[in-house]
């Protein structure tokens, strides 16, 4: 029997002609690398918008022997989802940046960045630290305009 | 002690997806397991790493294979298909694995310690031999719908619970089930030891052996 010929014993009819069984298994295993890619990629950049970017709809609600176009879908969306989360992570690493750059102007001349706050979230580091220019001395300070970058004691 | 076998695959999963196994064991409760139980989900608390296991494996507890099997069977991995698992998750909040009934408190057990999702089946409600298999749109054996491909653990009547998910709630061994049948699956990726090693030590667990 050939590869192209249906399969008398596979358990649905609609999964016999034309598609073969390798076909499927081919697909399955693209399936398989490219969940490990986001797999991978998730455990380097776990964040909220980026988990938000890997939503893929299901194919079904149980477990299903899927067929060549189920099986196709899948892959698609996970194309598709796969470069959402990548488009998510460097999205999220451009606006680390920038707020790095912000800190740093911050420090260089805190009196143009009154009020301005950022956390350890905003900057994609580990922790709770905040940074936030505030007035020295608190009214005194603010009347006068002595401003500087106060860096809170991180977590309680 | 409680003795583990290998099910029968469908050749045509087999051809479909390779390597699958179903291992089985069915064990009687002893008394002690509720409080072994317990202790053991609390030792589990203090030593199980959840949120750094949750971002290694994709938002999940278990071993990266039974996610890849998930999305090549036509789910959502993102979504623990268990309320097991769903509910496991929370520890990363609580910072406890909760206990609940000895059965579900030692299938947490396992997954937290080997990763590997184990089904709980009443022994009352389905008699073996079990097998791998697709269905062609038989009922479960409540009475619980199917459509023709789903991917099951099935008794001589029929069906008794998906591969990847809850059983329906008939047959689903809970608190005051004497008898219980273990059941886990080899998926591709994963090593076939350690998935009957998971059911071996659900079922000793249970067993107080």
């Amino acid at each position: 029997m050939t590869s192209t010929e249906p399969r008398p014993d596979l358990a649905l009819a609609i999964l016999d002609a034309p598609e073969t069984v390798a076909s499927r298994r081919g697909l399955r295993d693209q399936v398989a690398a490219l969940q490990e890619r986001l797999r991978q990629v998730l455990e380097v950049d776990w964040a909220p918008e980026v988990l938000a970017a890997a939503a893929v709809v299901p194919v079904a609600e149980r477990p299903r022997l899927l067929d060549l176009g189920e099986l196709e879908r899948v892959r698609d969306d996970l194309v598709a989802a796969l470069d959402a989360v990548r488009g998510a992570v460097l999205a999220r690493r451009a606006r680390h940046a920038e707020n790095r750059a912000l800190l740093e102007r911050m420090f260089d001349d805190p009196d143009a960045h009154r009020g301005v706050r950022l956390t350890t979230d905003d900057l994609g580091l580990p922790g709770c630290c905040r940074w936030q220019v505030a007035p020295v001395l608190g009214v005194v300070g603010r009347l006068a305009g002595w401003w500087r970058v106060k860096v809170s004691s991180g977590c309680p | 002690m409680p003795d583990v076998r290998a099910g029968e695959v469908d050749p045509v999963l087999l051809a479909e997806f390779g390597p699958l196994e179903l291992w089985t064991a069915t064990v009687v409760v002893v008394r002690a397991a509720a409080r072994a139980g317990r202790e053991r989900l609390g030792r589990l608390s203090g030593s199980f790493h959840a949120a750094e296991r949750i971002r290694e494996r994709g938002g999940r507890l278990l071993d990266v294979a039974y996610p890849t099997f998930e999305r090549q069977t036509g789910l959502d991995p993102a979504v623990p298909p268990t309320a097991l698992e769903r509910g496991a998750r929370e520890v990363v909040v609580t910072g406890a694995l909760a206990s609940t009934h000895p059965v579900d408190d030692v299938r947490l057990a396992v997954l937290a310690e080997v990763g590997v999702p184990l089904t709980a089946l009443d022994a009352a409600a389905t008699i073996g031999p079990w097998r791998l298999t697709a269905t062609r749109g038989e009922p479960y054996s409540d009475g619980t719908p199917t459509t023709a491909g789903d991917l099951v653990v099935a008794d001589a009547r029929g069906p008794v619970t998906p591969v990847v998910g809850d059983p329906p709630r008939r047959l689903a061994a809970g608190p005051r089930t004497r008898e219980v049948v273990l059941c886990a699956v080899r998926v591709p990726g994963i090593e076939s030891w350690e998935v009957s090693e998971a059911v071996w030590r659900a079922a000793n667990y249970l067993a107080g052996t």
